[in-house]
C-alpha cells in the first residue's frame, strides 16, 4: 500500500523518465451519454421525425437475424392500437410481399406457444395483437454512441 | 406504389380488427440461425420485473442473439422490443474496461480528471480511503448502494460484506425508489413479503384492475397475456385507473384519470361499496382477518433540520413537522371540514398500528361515499362529473360481482407515493373483503419494477434495516441466527438500522457518509432534489466508488469508477414478481480489465481484517438491551476463541470459507461455459454456486425454500416459483403458484384452506381508529390484517406559481437511466429524448406548441425539455409527464423527496412545477 509520499515520489519519477509522454486524464464532462458537467441544464437537441408514408422509406437493414423489425415509415397516423382498431394489421395481413407493399406479417406470429403451441393458426395470435410492444419506428436519428456489435 | 393514407382512411376504407383474421400469412425463414454455428443457452431478461425467458445466441465468443424462451411460461417465446435489444447491450463503444480514478500529478484527486489505474491501484485507494472514514467514523461513515439489478449471488456477498465484514447496516438498494412501500405493506398485512399469487392468475381471471400501473409500457410481455385474454374472452374486463391515459387504456373497458393521490379516497370508496351492499365475505373475513388502524399524521419523510434547505424549499419542508387539514382531509377523517385541524407530524411511531373492530372500520370507511370521493378524486377537469361517477360505481361493481373473479395490478403509481404503505394496505383491503385473495385468480398482485428486487433485494436482504429471508437486524433472534450460520461472534451483527439511500444521501451532504460504493445503479441520476446530492458528492470531503458497465451519470460525480461485467458475462440468478428464480451460465468473457462484481467484493475485502473492523465501533443513537450506548462491542476475543487471527481478511471470514471452498469449480452444470471471476480470484471453488448454496440455507425450511442450484438448470426447468419444496417419495422439486392456499403451499396448515402464516408483527394491541385502547397484545398468527387507512394529500400540491402536477416515469423503449437502451441505436432512435408530456390547452396558454423547449421549474430546481401534446399519453389539464431515462433532461432536478415514512419511498410521481417557453439561453436557440 503506498503512502501519500511515496506516490508524489513515484509521480515525480514517472515524470522525470517519460517527460513527452504525460498521461492524459478524461474529464468527467467528456464521459457518457451528456457531454458537459452533470449540473450544466442541456437545451434538449432538435428531435429526427420521421415523417415518411409507408412505401416510402426502405426498410433498414436488421441489426441480426431475429431481431423484431423496426418500423421504416412514421406510425403516428396508426396508433394507438386498440381493441376495436389495429391499423397495423389493416395493411399488414398479407399473403405476400409485393413490390413497394406492406411487410407481411411472418407466419411465426401465428403460433400460439401458450395456447396452443406448435400449430400454425391462420391468424394473428392475440398476444402479439399490439405491434408496438416489440417494433419501434425507426428515425434518422444519429446513436449517441458508435456500436461495435457484429452479429 | 406509394401509400399516403392515414389512420382515419383506412378505418373509413373499413380495416378493423376483422382483417386480423386474414388467411394466406405467409412462410418466413425461420432456422437461418441453425447454419451460423450459433449456441444457445438459457438465460432471463435483464430489464423489468416481468422476468421474461430467453434463449442467448453465441457465437466465437460474442453474443449474436437472443429469442424469447418457447418453454418459459412467463413470456412463452415473446420479447419486448428492450428484449430483443439485448445482444446490442454490451457492445456500444465507451463500454468501461479499466478502472479510471480521478488524480492530479500522479495521485488521487477529487478535483482531477479520470486516469486509468491497474486494479491495485484501484482497491488500494479505495481501501485506504475506507479506512480512513471507517477509523473516523466508524460503520456509519461508509455505504454501499445496491440494487434491485444485483444478482441474487452479488446482493448476497454485498450483505456480508457491510453487515458482517463491516458491522454497518449502510446498505441499502434502489429497490428503496421502487418497492419498499410494496415490502413494508406486505410485512404489515400478511406477516411474510412477496405476492401470493403468480403471473397465471392472468389466465384464471375474468377482471383486471390497473392502479397507476401502464402495463402496457412496463411489464410489456405479461401486458401481452392480458391482452391475449381480453381479445379471446368475451366478458374478460379490463380497467385502467390512472393519472393520465396511456397506452394501457387504449386496450382497457374503463379509463379512470384520477387526481395525485386520490387513490387512496378510491380504495375506501370501493371498500365502503362492499360493506354497504353486504358483499363482504364473512366466512373468509371471519377465519383469515383481523381489522387494524394507524396514526395519520406521520409527515412526509422530509428532512426535520431544515438547514440545508433552499429558501424556496422551506414552505414545503415545514410540512414535516405541522399541516394543516385539508377541507377533504378532515371530511376524509370523520372531523368537521368547517374548523381548522393543525396536526403536528410524527414520524417516530409512522409504522405502529393496532388491532380494531370491525365496526371502526366502518366508521372510519362511512365519510367515503361517492358523492365525496367523486369530486375529490376525478382527475380530469373536463370530464363531467356524472360520467366519472358512473365509472366508479362501474368499478366497485365489478369488484363486487360474486361471479366475477378479480386482479388488481400496481407498480410505482401506488409505491413511489407519500403514503405507499397504506395504498398497498388498502388494495389488500378490498380483496380480503371480498375473499378475493390467495387463490387462482383472485388477488390483489404487487407487481415488480425491477428484475431481481424481489430475488436479491427483498430476500436476500440488501435494505438498511434487513438480514436475509426476510429477517430485521432490530432482532435479536434474528441477529443471532445469522451470526451463528455465519459463524460471527455473537453481537458481531448492528442492531441499529442503517441509512435508507435518501438518507445516505441527505449524510452526504450532512458528512456523515465520507466514503460509498454504488454498484448497479445510478442513484446520482434516480434520487430527487438532485441538486442537492451532487454537489454533497462533488464538493464535501469523500470518496465515491461507481462500479458500472457504462460511464453514467453517477460515474461522472465519483472519484473512481471500477469497469464491470454486463449479464452474459457473469453467473447470476434473479427473482421476478412472481417469485420465480432463475439462473444463467456466464456466456461470454468481460471486455478488456471489467470483472464480476462478486469478484470485485472478494478482492476488495481481502484489503482490510476483522482486526479492522471488529474492535469497539461508535454506533451513535444505538440503544439497545446488552450493548453499550452508542457502541458494538468488541467481538476479537471470541473470534480468537473461535480460531480466527486479527489479522485474517474479511474475504477469508466471509467468503472463502472451508465450506464455500467445497464446491469446486470446475463443476459439470457449467456445460462448458467460462467463469470469469474464478479465473481473475485464481481459485479453485465456485463463488457463485457456494454463496448461492449458503444463502438459500436460510430461507429453506422457513416457507423462502429454493432449490439446489443445479436443479434450476434442468432441462425442462424454465425457473421455479418458491416455496420450492421436494416432493416425498418422487424427490421432485414442486414450485408454488398460490401461497398461503392449502391446495398449492406446502406450508399452510392441514384443513386451514387458506394460512396467512407470515410471522412478524402478529400480536397487536387493540384500540380505536384514533388509539390503543388496550396494551394488552392478541395473537393474530395465521390471519392478514385489513387497514382502515385515510385520504390524505401529497407532501406539494400544485398552488400559487406552481401550477401544475408534475409525473415522472418511464417510456417503453428505454430502461431506467437510459444508460444500456440509449446505447442501442435502434431504441435510442425510436425515443431520443425525454419529453415534457402536457395537455394541448395548457400548451398554447403557455405560448407553446409540440416541439417547443420549455423550462419545467419547481421550488428546489428546472430543467429544460421539449414539449409534446400528443402521441401514447393523453395529459389531463393541470398535470405533466416527464420520463426520467435521458441525463440530458434531470429531472429529478425538479422532484422532491418527499417519502412514505415508513416505506422511505421517495414520491416520484407528485410535485408542483411551473412550465414556460425557454427563450434563447447561451446563445443556443432552442
Amino acid at each position: 500500500m503506498r503512502t501519500t509520499l511515496l506516490s508524489s515520489l513515484a509521480a515525480a519519477s514517472i515524470l522525470a523518465a517519460c517527460a513527452t509522454t504525460k498521461p492524459v486524464g478524461i474529464p468527467a464532462a467528456d464521459m457518457g451519454l451528456q457531454r458537459g458537467p452533470v449540473l450544466e441544464t442541456a437545451v434538449p437537441p432538435k428531435l429526427v421525425v420521421n415523417n415518411t408514408a409507408p412505401g416510402d422509406a426502405p426498410l433498414p437493414a436488421r441489426s441480426w437475424a431475429g431481431v423484431a423489425p423496426v418500423v421504416p415509415h412514421a406510425i403516428a397516423d396508426f396508433v394507438p392500437i386498440a381493441v376495436k382498431e389495429n391499423a397495423c394489421t389493416g395493411c399488414h395481413s398479407v399473403a405476400a410481399k409485393e413490390k413497394g407493399g406492406p411487410t407481411p406479417i411472418p407466419r411465426s406470429h401465428n403460433v400460439d406457444d401458450r395456447n396452443e403451441p406448435g400449430k400454425v393458426a391462420t391468424k394473428l395470435m392475440e398476444a402479439r395483437y399490439v405491434c408496438v410492444s416489440c417494433h419501434v419506428e425507426s428515425t434518422g436519428a444519429k446513436p449517441l454512441v458508435r456500436s461495435d456489435f457484429r452479429p | 406504389m406509394t401509400w399516403k393514407m392515414t389512420r382515419r382512411d383506412l378505418l373509413k376504407a373499413g380495416f378493423t380488427t376483422a382483417v386480423v383474421g386474414a388467411a394466406g400469412v405467409p412462410l418466413e425463414a425461420l432456422s437461418a440461425e441453425e447454419t451460423k454455428g450459433w449456441t444457445w443457452d438459457r438465460g432471463v431478461c435483464r430489464f423489468c420485473g416481468t422476468g421474461c425467458g430467453i434463449q442467448v445466441a453465441t457465437e466465437a465468443g460474442r453474443v449474436v442473439a437472443v429469442k424469447g424462451d418457447p418453454d418459459c411460461a412467463v413470456n412463452r417465446g415473446l420479447l419486448c422490443a428492450k428484449g430483443y435489444a439485448l445482444p446490442q447491450v454490451p457492445y456500444a463503444a465507451d463500454r468501461l474496461t479499466r478502472p479510471l480514478l480521478r488524480m492530479k500529478d500522479g495521485k488521487f484527486d477529487k478535483k482531477g480528471d479520470f486516469f486509468p489505474v491497474s486494479w491495485d491501484q484501484a482497491f488500494d485507494v479505495m481501501a485506504e480511503q475506507w479506512k480512513k472514514t471507517y477509523k473516523a467514523l466508524g460503520p456509519t461513515g461508509v455505504a454501499v448502494m445496491g440494487s434491485g439489478q444485483y444478482t441474487i449471488q452479488e446482493g448476497y456477498a454485498a450483505v456480508k460484506m457491510v453487515k458482517a465484514g463491516w458491522r454497518s447496516n449502510n446498505l441499502d438498494p434502489n429497490a428503496r425508489h421502487c418497492m419498499a412501500s410494496a415490502v413494508a405493506a406486505f410485512m404489515q398485512t400478511f406477516g411474510i413479503d412477496e405476492p401470493a399469487g403468480c403471473y397465471d392468475d392472468i389466465e384464471q381471471t375474468d377482471t383486471v384492475v390497473l392502479w397507476g400501473a401502464n402495463m402496457a409500457e412496463m411489464h410489456p410481455m405479461l401486458w401481452a397475456r392480458i391482452v391475449d385474454k381480453r381479445l379471446r374472452e368475451p366478458g374478460y374486463r379490463v380497467v385502467n385507473l390512472t393519472t393520465f391515459g396511456n397506452r394501457s387504456s387504449e386496450m382497457a373497458d374503463l379509463e379512470i384519470v384520477f387526481t395525485p393521490n386520490t387513490d387512496l379516497a378510491l380504495l375506501n370508496f370501493i371498500a365502503r361499496e362492499i360493506v354497504k351492499r353486504n358483499a363482504v365475505d364473512w366466512d373468509f373475513v371471519n377465519d383469515h382477518c383481523v381489522f387494524a388502524a394507524g396514526p395519520a399524521d406521520i409527515g412526509y419523510g422530509l428532512r426535520t433540520d431544515g438547514a440545508k434547505a433552499s429558501p424556496a424549499e422551506k414552505d414545503v419542508v415545514a410540512r414535516e413537522k405541522v399541516v394543516v387539514l385539508t377541507r377533504e382531509e378532515a371530511i376524509g377523517r370523520g372531523l368537521d371540514p368547517s374548523k381548522r385541524h393543525e396536526r403536528p407530524q410524527d414520524v417516530s411511531k409512522a409504522g405502529a398500528h393496532w388491532l380494531i373492530p370491525f365496526e371502526e372500520l366502518k366508521r372510519g370507511l362511512e365519510p367515503y361515499s361517492l358523492d365525496f370521493v367523486a369530486p375529490l378524486a376525478k382527475g380530469d377537469p373536463d370530464e363531467p362529473l356524472d360520467v366519472f361517477k358512473k365509472k366508479l360505481q362501474q368499478l366497485a361493481d365489478w369488484y363486487v360481482d360474486r361471479g366475477r373473479k378479480a386482479v388488481s395490478y400496481w407498480t410505482m403509481g401506488f409505491n413511489q407515493h407519500v403514503r405507499g404503505t397504506w395504498v398497498n394496505e388498502q388494495a389488500y383491503m378490498v380483496h380480503l373483503l371480498l375473499g378475493k385473495q390467495a387463490k387462482p385468480g383472485n388477488g390483489a398482485f404487487s407487481l415488480t419494477g425491477q428484475p431481481s428486487a424481489c430475488g436479491t433485494a427483498r430476500e436476500v436482504g440488501t435494505f438498511s434495516h434487513r438480514l436475509p429471508s426476510d429477517m430485521v437486524v432490530d432482532n435479536p433472534e434474528h441477529r443471532a441466527h445469522c451470526e451463528h450460520h455465519w459463524k460471527l461472534p455473537p453481537k458481531t451483527l448492528n442492531p441499529r438500522p442503517g441509512s435508507h439511500i435518501v438518507q445516505m444521501m441527505r449524510d452526504l451532504e450532512d458528512g456523515k457518509i465520507r466514503w460509498l460504493w454504488v454498484q448497479v445503479t445510478n442513484p446520482f441520476q434516480s434520487t430527487a432534489n438532485a441538486n442537492h446530492w451532487v454537489p454533497a458528492a462533488r464538493e464535501m470531503d469523500n470518496f465515491i466508488v461507481v462500479s458500472d458497465v457504462y460511464p453514467t451519470l453517477s460515474s461522472k460525480v465519483a472519484d473512481l469508477i471500477l469497469p464491470a461485467a454486463f449479464i452474459f458475462e457473469k453467473w447470476g440468478g434473479y427473482g421476478n414478481s412472481e417469485r420465480r428464480t432463475q439462473f444463467w451460465r456466464q456466456q461470454v468473457l468481460p471486455p478488456g480489465e471489467a470483472r464480476s462484481d462478486v469478484w470485485q467484493m472478494m478482492e476488495f475485502t481481502k484489503r482490510m481484517t476483522i482486526g479492522d473492523c471488529w474492535g469497539r465501533q461508535p454506533v451513535p443513537g444505538l440503544k439497545v438491551d446488552g450493548y453499550d450506548d452508542g457502541f458494538l462491542p468488541d467481538v476479537l476475543a471470541d473470534a480468537e476463541r473461535a480460531g480466527h487471527k486479527r489479522t485474517d481478511s474479511l474475504h477469508d471470514v466471509l467468503f472463502a470459507t472451508p465450506e464455500n471452498r467445497k464446491v469446486k469449480w470446475p463443476d459439470p452444470i457449467s456445460a462448458g461455459k467460462p467463469n470469469s471471476t474464478v479465473v481473475a480470484a485464481g481459485i479453485d471453488w465456485f463463488p457463485e454456486k457456494a454463496l448461492f448454496e449458503e444463502y438459500a440455507w436460510f430461507g429453506r425450511g422457513h416457507g423462502h425454500d429454493l432449490a439446489p442450484f443445479d436443479v434450476y438448470f434442468g432441462e425442462e426447468v424454465r425457473g421455479l416459483r418458491w416455496p420450492v419444496v421436494q416432493e416425498k417419495g418422487t424427490g421432485k422439486w414442486k414450485e408454488t403458484p398460490w401461497r398461503f392456499n392449502e391446495k398449492y403451499d406446502p406450508y399452510v396448515k392441514a384443513g386451514s384452506g387458506i394460512d396467512f402464516y407470515g410471522t412478524a408483527m402478529k400480536s397487536l394491541p387493540s384500540g380505536n381508529l384514533d388509539q390503543v385502547t388496550e396494551p394488552t397484545k392478541t395473537s393474530l398468527l395465521g390471519k392478514a390484517k385489513i387497514f382502515f387507512r385515510p385520504y390524505a394529500t401529497p407532501a406539494e400540491s400544485p398552488g400559487g406559481e406552481w401550477d401544475l402536477w408534475m409525473c415522472t416515469g418511464r417510456v417503453m423503449e428505454h430502461w431506467h437511466s437510459g444508460s444500456m437502451t440509449r446505447r442501442v441505436p435502434w431504441l435510442h432512435a425510436a425515443v431520443q429524448q425525454a419529453l415534457l408530456w402536457m395537455h394541448p390547452k395548457d400548451a398554447e396558454s403557455r405560448g407553446l406548441k409540440p416541439g417547443d423547449v420549455a423550462w419545467v421549474e419547481s421550488r428546489r430546481g428546472k430543467v429544460m425539455a421539449r414539449v409534446e401534446t400528443g402521441g401514447r399519453n393523453r395529459m389531463p389539464r393541470g398535470t405533466v409527464y416527464v420520463p426520467w431515462f435521458d441525463e440530458g433532461v434531470f429531472i429529478n432536478r425538479v422532484t422532491l423527496d418527499a417519502t412514505d415514512p415508513i416505506s422511505k419511498e421517495t414520491d416520484f410521481k407528485k410535485s408542483a412545477v411551473k412550465v414556460y417557453k425557454a427563450t434563447a439561453v447561451a446563445g443556443v436557440t432552442p
